[in-house]
C-alpha cells in the first residue's frame, strides 16, 4: 500500500520553513520520507498515543499524525520543550478528531 | 482543506552539506531495518541470531535501535553470515539521486548546474552492503539473501 502524506494547514509547511539548515533536517526529511512510504507499518520513531494518534520523534522533533482515508495525516508539528507536553498532544488529538469527522473545509477551523 | 505534503527532497538535495547530512540519515534510517527485516523473516529471535552470530542479544537489540551509522563492517558481514545474506555496497553519484528525486516527484526542473558536468557513471563497489534509492518504491534498501531481496516492510510493532 503506497501512503501519501497531506497535512492540516500550514502543520508541517511552517514547520518545514524553520526546520531548514537545522542539525537534524536530514533526519526528519528521511523519517518523513518513510512515513509516507510506509505509513502506520513504520515502527522505529514512531509512537502511538491512544485515539489514532502517533508520533514521530527526531531529536526534540515531534511530528503527531494520524491516519484518514488511507493517507497519512500529520496534524501538528512542535518542539519538544516540556517533559510532557500535554498541550500540544491535547490539540493535535483535537485536530485529528476535526479531519476524522470528515471536515474537507478546514478554512473555517482555528489554528492555533 | 487538507494539502499534500511536498517534502522538496529533490530541492534540498542541490545543497552540498544537506545532501552529506542526507546520505548519512538514510544509512541509519534503513540499515538497522533491513537487517531486522530478515532476521523475522527467518522467524529468527535476536537471542537466535546472537547466538548465530557470535554475539550478545543486548548488542543486537541495539544494533536494531541503533540511530547511529556507526557500525564495525567486521559485525555487519558477521551478522549477514548468520542470516545467509550477501552484503553489497552501491555507491552512487549524487547526480544520479538527484535526477531520480526529480523524476519519481515528476519534476521536470533543471539539474543544479553544478551536477550537469559531473559524469553520472556507475562507480565501483564493494561487499558492505546494497544502497538502492528508489523513493517512489516502498524498497529502499536491499539486503541480497539467498531466498531473493528482503525490504524493510513489517508488522506494526504494537500488534
Amino acid at each position: 500500500m503506497s501512503y501519501r502524506l497531506k497535512e492540516w494547514p500550514g502543520a508541517w509547511s511552517d514547520f518545514a520553513k524553520g526546520l531548514k539548515g537545522m542539525p537534524h533536517e536530514a533526519e526528519m526529511l528521511t523519517w518523513m520520507e518513510r512515513l509516507g512510504n510506509e505509513g502506520l507499518q513504520l515502527r522505529r520513531r514512531v509512537r502511538p498515543l491512544g485515539q489514532g494518534l502517533f508520533e514521530l520523534k527526531i531529536a526534540h522533533y515531534r511530528v503527531a499524525f494520524g491516519e484518514h482515508e488511507g493517507v497519512v495525516v500529520v496534524v501538528l508539528c512542535f518542539v519538544k520543550k516540556k517533559q510532557r507536553d500535554q498541550s500540544s498532544i491535547n490539540e493535535a488529538r483535537r485536530r485529528l478528531k476535526i479531519v476524522k469527522a470528515g471536515n474537507k473545509d478546514l478554512s473555517d477551523v482555528a489554528i492555533h | 482543506m487538507l494539502r499534500s505534503i511536498d517534502l522538496k527532497i529533490r530541492e534540498r538535495l542541490k545543497e552540498r552539506n544537506f545532501r552529506r547530512q542526507w546520505y548519512r540519515a538514510q544509512l541509519e534510517a534503513h540499515v538497522p531495518d533491513m537487517f531486522r527485516a530478515l532476521r523475522e523473516r527467518r522467524d529468527m529471535t535476536q537471542k537466535e541470531l546472537a547466538a548465530s552470530a557470535d554475539m550478545k542479544q543486548s548488542a543486537i537489540s541495539r544494533f536494531e535501535k541503533s540511530g547511529e551509522a556507526n557500525w564495525n563492517t567486521e559485525t555487519l558481514l558477521k551478522l549477514a553470515d548468520a542470516l545467509d545474506a550477501q552484503l553489497v555496497v552501491s555507491l552512487v553519484p549524487s547526480e544520479d539521486v538527484i535526477a531520480r528525486y526529480e523524476s519519481s516527484e515528476g519534476q521536470s526542473e533543471k539539474k543544479a548546474s553544478l551536477l550537469d558536468a559531473a559524469p553520472a557513471q556507475p562507480l565501483v563497489g564493494t561487499a558492505f552492503s546494497h544502497f538502492e534509492h528508489m523513493p517512489e518504491r516502498k524498497e529502499f534498501l536491499r539486503v541480497q539473501s539467498s531466498k531473493g531481496i528482503v525490504n524493510t516492510e513489517g508488522r506494526p510493532w504494537w500488534n
